[in-house]
């Protein structure tokens, strides 16, 4: 109180101090937003003759798929919805020995994501750094014995 | 007087002074020896140089003086350094001193802070999410698509 009663009464002698205080704590704000991100991540398996489309799907991504391949139908297999935070990694089993390696982490007050696709030990590609908040992110196609294997990383609110 | 003693006794400050060169000097030393007449301009001369205290300084150093000064500045009373500017033009050369050291520094900290390494995976492109690919032990092209609001990694499988 004694602390607060000292800042309030020279914030009020002082614009330049009200405003420097000010501007600090909106400096702040940014970085507390970034430290979490929301990620939904996705596996699709893409056909080239089942033509069947999985209900599970919006409209919204099946549009974007559509408009970016020539795949006849698509299938969810799974989605992981995960809250993820700096530091936490994460490890996600993908279909046929695949797997799925997260690593956000914090940039210029921006929550990056570092993915690796595994095959058993096998890297396939990876570490692929991206920002979440700007883009849904497709990564594939990866053969599969029943189709194509489609990673699709986006954010949720 | 002879002739030679009218040419050499020109000479013989500078003979004094040791700034005649080695066979001048030679040729005045020996006409010095038979000439008492020299012998005793020479005398003259080494005696007006003398009663006028001509001698030759060791040379002191710049920063030597930086003490003795500073002793005489603080030997005057009540001595205070009286500014050319009042002090409003203090104030302001202060104020753009200060504006100009905060602008260079913010200049100099954009300029090197850390570049994002973009290449290759389009991190540049607005809207793309991809900002580097690293050991890409498959082949991949990554393209955002600003129709559909997509970043897509393109994984070239060879069995596909």
């Amino acid at each position: 109180m004694f602390a607060l009663g000292f800042f309030k009464g020279r914030a009020e002698s002082s614009p330049l101090l009200s405003f420097l205080l000010l501007a600090g704590l909106v400096s702040l704000l940014p970085a507390s937003w970034a430290e979490e991100a929301k990620i939904t991540v996705r596996e699709i398996l893409a056909h080239k003759e089942n033509n069947e489309i999985d209900p599970a799907l919006s409209e919204k991504i099946l549009d974007r798929l559509w408009k970016t391949f020539r795949y006849k139908g698509y299938k969810l297999i799974w989605d992981h919805h995960a809250r993820l935070t700096a530091g936490e990694s994460r490890y996600l089993q993908l279909s046929e020995g695949h797997s799925l390696f997260l690593q956000p982490f914090l940039e210029e007050k921006i929550l990056k994501l570092k993915i690796t696709i595994f095959h058993g030990d096998k890297k396939v590609i990876g570490p692929i750094t991206i920002i979440p908040e700007k883009s849904p992110t497709l990564v594939g196609p990866r053969k599969l014995k029943t189709g194509d294997m489609l990673l699709y990383i986006s954010t949720y609110e | 007087m002879n002739s030679e003693c009218k040419e050499l006794e020109m000479q013989l400050s500078a003979y004094a002074d040791g700034e005649l060169d080695a066979p001048l000097a030679a040729r005045v030393s020996s006409h010095l020896r038979g000439c008492p007449r020299c012998q005793q301009a020479l005398e003259e001369i080494r005696a007006i140089d003398s009663a006028a205290g001509c001698q030759t300084l060791a040379p002191v150093a710049e920063e030597d003086w930086a003490g003795p000064w500073q002793q005489i500045a603080a030997s005057l009373p009540g001595a205070k350094r009286v500014s050319r500017f009042p002090a409003w033009a203090r104030k302001a050369i202060w104020s753009g001193v200060a504006a100009a050291a905060i602008l260079a520094l913010l200049t100099t900290v954009y300029l090197v802070r850390p570049k994002t390494p973009a290449a290759g995976a389009g991190g540049d492109i607005k809207g793309c999410s991809v900002e580097a690919i690293d050991g890409a032990d498959t082949p991949a092209i990554c393209y955002y698509s600003e129709d559909t609001d997509l970043t897509i990694v393109w994984l070239e499988n060879e069995d596909l």
